[in-house]
């Protein structure tokens, strides 16, 4: 019966990868979303190598619509889009899913620990999250970000992830508390099994469709907020990001210019992005439905 | 012969299941009751009694259909009737009290109140007359008048059992339709409800059609009681005849399944196995694959329904043989 | 030999909402189980049966009073879940859909008896076998969800068992199956009393059910025991007032339906201070049913009513 329990042998490495897809992350709207988030990855992956020109070259005609030399044209500044674009995708991603992970680590573990033990620690840990959460995040993350001076990416995925797990505290929270009443729980007490694995391996499970469709929301809103705050000239001035883009052309009345070749890629990108990743949401949710029902 | 209170003529109600699957969840059921009596059904959990209740008062789930049958009242088939015919119908002429039924009154009114807006929707009289009358009725089934100012939160859950069933009795129906009424109840209080239940119907002599899984109990209440399995009637005889001398094996092993509160303690076979796929349709008798008692004709030919006696049904190739358990 | 005892205990909640101060759901509640032997605590809802259960099997702490297992604390006592284990009323939440049974029972040999994976996987199947699911093999890969309910609780039954404990406390553990499934399981469980030298403690609501699985019935009343004795003395010669409506009540084909017109509990609320707690249902109500009433031993029973004060 144990070899029954493992996954078939002698498949090779696509294969596997495709059978993880069917099995975690099924549906058309899985495809997409893997797809939409693969793509994106791939163009931060290879940014250096597939780049036309280098993002920071400045000795182009200015505010040049698209052209076969240049794809997506040129800035106020002489730079090519496309080039900007495509750098501005790492920014993006890394800091939206590392800030993403960094606050569903943070709010599950908080919200586990919170539903479960209840009493007096439910009450200092929610006390906590109700206070941080009256605070404006925004303004509360320019501020942090203002104080602190080398503001790279390492800080912007603190300021960001640390700030945002607050709402995923409260839903796991609730949703562990309800689980907790369910007998199975109590066997695992009875049988004397430890808190912390009743917390993470009998209860966790059971409780990734809320953390999922919050995981989901949050890198969207990480990926976000990144954006606003590089839109605000905040964060690392010199770094290139989908964000940074926007502010530059905002500031410098692309709009007026009708230079839509400025706005509306790294506008669609982030909207795209964000959207690929509800899309993958969407499908792992569907999954797990599919696996309890049989 | 008088005319029966209620009379179902072949009913069959039939619910869809996946993949194209059609569930025979009520499968060409007939049986009467008579004026100012208490017929019970008892039977496990999917054997059909809810649906069969629900199709009788015309409240089955969108989902449920009505394959055939009829349902007389006195002379009126239900089964004819629109939907408004029958609204009126329901309430008049026939009442039920569903499942957990003390659980659904509105939060937000008085009893008194949720007692007159069903007297008022049905006879045109003033609302002040109606409270009078929803105050005999708390008292009828053994309540305190005083309580139709009161919230149903206010109240216990048996308590609340009495309130629902004073509401079905409001327009003097001719029969009451009773699904688990005392399940979620503590003992004591069942006995008490059933208890009242028994004495206003002897005092009003109205009709009552009881379903419950406990079968002693349902013996202690009912004039007749009839066993369900897999869909359809397995036995239906007075109780005192069930109680001496039940002659389908399924009614004896339900019948051992209730352990006896006194006399000698003995351990009861259980039954082995499981009802079958109702969206099959099985050759022999639906029992036979669990049945003790069953020889090679039982699993190819499907009984005949007999009649042991006037009202009676068992429906068994062997019910004329004494039990061999 | 196996022993556990409650010394006086008493457990009191929180109230919630508008109510101030606490609940009291067991109150001064003394009793012994010894090995091999089936104890049915039988009781209406409200009557702390469920409590004592959690209580036993230290899902809950006691206010005040001891519990002792084996001359030893229980609070103190590290190899619990080996003496005792605990079989829950829904079979449908008692096991983790996330798992397959094969885990559900293999997790808590490897953690209790600090035996290898291979070793679990074996007790997992002898435990399967030993409640009626053969072959073993076939359930082991199954989700709860995949099981019938009485399979589900046979499973539940099985991972109380993969512990080997002295005592499985059983709290209603047929009141959601069927009653020929039920039966099943009462079957099981006797089945399992004879084979080995196990006890229970049996949580029902059913003194006919009481009667079947136990030799000695002890009957709670809001979270007080007014009568402990043996089964069928208990219920062919009830003592206490409330014990007789308990016998009374309880559907038998063979009786008639009892001439029940006694209140609801529920519309006594506000008569719990110290005297009798049965007293505003209660026919032989006196003044004496003010003050608190010991337990009185009469030969093999107890019973706490003034009628038996001497």
């Amino acid at each position: 019966m144990a070899v029954s329990r493992r996954e078939p042998k002698g498949l090779n490495l696509v294969g596997q990868c495709w059978q993880w897809k069917l099995r975690y992350v099924p549906g058309s709207k899985g495809t997409m979303g893997l797809a939409i988030v693969g793509f994106f990855a791939l163009m931060a992956l290879l940014a250096t190598w597939i780049v036309p020109y280098s993002p920071h070259q400045a000795n182009f005609t200015a505010w040049q619509p698209p052209t076969w030399g240049h794809w997506l044209g040129t800035d106020d500044y002489g730079q090519d889009v496309l080039s900007q674009l495509i750098v501005g995708a790492q920014a993006s991603l890394v800091v939206g899913v590392l800030a993403g992970l960094l606050s569903g680590l943070i709010g599950v573990t908080v919200g586990i620990t919170a539903g479960y033990k209840g009493g007096a620690t439910d009450e200092i840990l929610m006390r906590l999250v109700d206070f941080l959460l009256v605070i404006p995040t925004l303004a509360l993350m320019i501020v942090v970000s203002a104080f602190i001076p080398s503001s790279g990416q390492t800080t912007e995925i603190m300021v960001i992830g640390g700030l945002s797990w607050l709402w995923m505290a409260r839903v796991v929270r609730s949703q562990v508390m309800s689980e907790r009443r369910r007998g199975y729980v109590d066997a695992a007490r009875v049988l004397g099994v430890s808190d912390r694995e009743i917390m993470f391996r009998e209860i966790l499970p059971n409780v990734v469709p809320v953390i999922v469709a919050n995981m989901t929301l949050i890198i969207t809103v990480s990926i976000l907020v990144q954006a606003s705050l590089n839109f605000l000239g905040i964060g690392s001035p010199t770094a290139i990001s989908w964000g940074s883009m926007l502010s530059l052309a905002f500031a410098d009345n692309a709009i007026d210019q009708g230079a839509w070749w400025w706005t509306i890629p790294p506008g669609l990108c982030l909207t795209l992005l964000a959207y690929g990743f509800s899309l993958i949401g969407h499908a792992i949710l569907q999954g797990y439905a599919q696996s309890r029902e049989q | 012969m008088p005319t029966p209170c209620l009379r179902v003529v072949g009913l069959s109600v039939d619910y869809p299941g996946s993949a194209g699957k059609v569930y025979h969840a009520v499968q060409n059921v007939s049986f009467t009751v008579h004026h100012g009596e208490i017929f019970g059904i008892a039977g496990e959990s999917g054997c059909g009694k809810s649906s069969l209740a629900h199709a009788i008062v015309r409240l089955l789930k969108p989902s449920a259909t009505v394959a055939s049958g009829h349902v007389y009242l006195d002379d009126l088939d239900l089964m004819t009737l629109n939907e408004a015919m029958m609204r009126s119908v329901r309430w008049e002429k026939v009442a039920i009290v569903p499942q957990s039924a003390m659980n659904n009154l509105s939060p937000v009114l008085r009893i008194g109140a949720q007692i007159v807006d069903a007297i008022v929707a049905h006879e045109s009289t003033s609302r002040n007359r109606a409270l009078d009358r929803a105050r005999e009725l708390l008292r009828r089934v053994g309540l305190a008048p005083e309580l139709v100012a009161s919230y149903p939160h206010q109240l216990s859950g048996g308590m609340r059992q009495r309130a629902v069933i004073a509401m079905a009795l409001a327009l003097n129906p001719q029969l009451l339709v009773m699904d688990e009424p005392t399940t979620a109840l503590d003992v004591v209080v069942q006995a008490g409800i059933m208890h009242q239940i028994k004495q206003v119907q002897r005092e009003f002599g109205f009709s009552v059609l009881v379903i419950t899984h406990d079968l002693p109990l349902l013996m202690q209440v009912a004039d007749r009681v009839g066993i369900m399995y897999a869909g359809s009637f397995v036995e239906i005889v007075p109780s005192p005849v069930m109680l001496e001398h039940p002659r389908h094996p399924y009614s004896r092993a339900l019948m051992q399944a209730f352990p006896p509160l006194l006399g000698p303690s003995r351990r009861a076979p259980s039954i082995e196995g499981t009802p079958p796929d109702l969206s099959i349709a099985l050759k022999g008798c639906s029992f036979a694959a669990r049945c003790p008692e069953a020889v090679a004709m039982c699993g190819v030919k499907a009984p005949v329904a007999m009649s042991p006696g006037q009202d009676q049904l068992v429906v068994c190739h062997r019910w004329e043989e004494p039990s061999r358990v | 030999m196996f022993k556990l005892e409650l010394d006086r205990v008493t457990k009191r909640y929180p109230a919630r909402g508008m109510h101030r101060g606490s609940i009291l759901s067991v109150d001064q509640v003394s009793l012994q189980i010894h090995q091999n032997q089936s104890i049915a605590l039988v009781g209406e809802s409200g009557s702390g049966k469920t409590t004592i259960a959690r209580l036993v099997t230290r899902l809950e702490r006691p206010s005040s009073g001891l519990i002792r297992v084996n001359q030893q604390r229980l609070e103190d006592h590290s190899g619990l879940p080996r003496l005792v284990q605990m079989i829950f009323q829904d079979p449908f939440s008692s096991l983790n859909p996330h798992y397959p049974i094969g885990y559900s029972l293999e997790r808590p040999a490897e953690l209790l008896h600090r035996i290898s994976r291979r070793e679990a996987a074996a007790r997992a199947a002898e435990a399967l076998t030993l409640v009626g699911l053969t072959p073993a093999e076939n359930y082991l890969d199954k989700h709860a969800h995949q099981l019938s309910g009485g399979q589900r609780q046979r499973v539940n039954i099985a991972r109380a068992l993969v512990a080997r404990p002295q005592l499985i406390v059983a709290d209603e553990p047929t009141s959601m199956l069927d009653v020929s499934v039920g039966l099943g399981i009462l079957n099981l469980l006797l089945d399992l009393k004879e084979r080995s030298e196990i006890s229970y403690l049996f949580i029902t609501h059913n003194l006919a059910a009481a009667r079947y699985v136990s030799e000695r019935i002890v009957v709670l009343y809001r979270g007080i025991v007014v009568e402990d004795g043996p089964s069928f003395d208990v219920i062919n010669h009830p003592l206490h007032p409330y014990t007789q409506l308990l016998v009374e009540s309880t559907p038998d084909a063979h009786k008639a339906l009892p001439r029940i017109t006694v209140p609801d509990a529920q519309e006594m609320v506000g008569a719990s201070d110290a005297g009798c707690p049965f007293r505003a249902r209660c026919p032989h109500r006196r003044a004496q049913c003010e003050e608190p009433v010991a337990l009185q031993q009469r030969e093999k029973r107890e019973v706490r009513c003034v009628l038996y004060d001497h």
